[in-house]
């Protein structure tokens, strides 16, 4: 199964260094789409079929956090896979964004990481490592 | 509020080894006539305490580093834009990790979006009385990470 993959992020080399990242980790890629703020990454999920979202906290116009929580009330959206992908270091905060069901990679990762939770959050390619 | 070299010098390493594979080399900097053309990206932090976290390169060095942090082995042709969206991104991951690393675990932080200045309204901080700076030699030109705590 190929993964179709949403990255929201402002900053354009984090999403091109996420998706370098994805590219390098072997996990089995569709589309993969881009989003600059939180509001933008909505209006993608409305158009576009997604398996997974990679979303930083940090945004201009709607931050991670707000973007998850209106995906969540959205029943269409609300059981989507999501991926944190941030500097957050506080275990405070990251205990807030795990308590929504959403898993987290810390900046800087690595490609084994990003795959690991990839697996974990989707199942794909779950079978074939084991 | 002390943020030891060492503190400084750990995070640096492990960003720039991370994200764009620049390696700390164990010899002496020679920063010669690169002070003049520097580039720095500066983030401002607001929790327990706060302060701005900046982080100088030689401009020379840049698109290496964007390079390296896009997976472009040929090296590219990367706009001012670029170059300025990732070196930002770079000071934004050390800011985090170093406020983290100094207040512990559970602290929560807000980050700004990171600044740039370029030319000499960029020279190095290490000198400064009130901030502490690591300065680490890479295998290409140099890097500051330095930290200043409001108050």
């Amino acid at each position: 199964m190929a993964l179709n993959v949403l990255i929201v992020d402002d900053s354009a080399t984090m999403r091109a260094m996420v998706i370098k990242t994805l590219q390098m980790s072997g996990a089995p890629l569709g589309k993969v789409l881009q989003a600059s703020d939180g509001q933008a990454g909505l209006d993608v999920l409305a158009s576009e079929p997604v398996d997974v979202v990679l979303v930083d906290i940090n945004m201009p116009v709607m931050n991670g956090m707000e973007m998850i929580e209106r995906m969540r009330a959205t029943p269409a959206l609300a059981a989507l896979p999501v991926i944190v992908v941030s500097t957050e270091s506080s275990q405070t905060r990251i205990d807030q964004v795990q308590s929504k069901g959403v898993a987290f990679i810390h900046k800087p990762f690595t490609p084994e990481r990003v795959w690991q939770v990839i697996q974990e959050v989707t199942g794909v390619g779950a079978h074939a490592s084991q | 509020m002390q943020v030891s070299e060492q503190a400084l010098a750990d995070v640096a390493r492990e960003v720039l080894e991370t994200m764009a594979f620049a390696f700390v080399m164990p010899e002496t900097i020679d920063v010669g006539d690169s002070l003049d053309h520097v580039v720095r990206a500066s983030v401002r932090f607001r929790g327990p305490f706060a302060g701005i976290v900046h982080l100088t390169v030689p401009a020379a060095i840049v698109p290496n580093l964007v390079a390296n942090m896009l997976g472009e082995c040929d090296g590219g042709d990367f706009n001012e834009e670029q170059q300025h969206d990732a070196l930002g991104e770079l000071a934004n991951v050390m800011c985090g990790n170093l406020v983290q690393q100094v207040a512990g675990p559970e602290p929560v932080f807000e980050l700004d979006a990171p600044t740039i200045e370029a030319g000499s309204a960029a020279a190095p901080l290490a000198p400064l009385e009130d901030v502490h700076a690591a300065r680490l030699p890479l295998d290409e030109g140099w890097a500051e990470l330095a930290v200043k705590i409001d108050g």
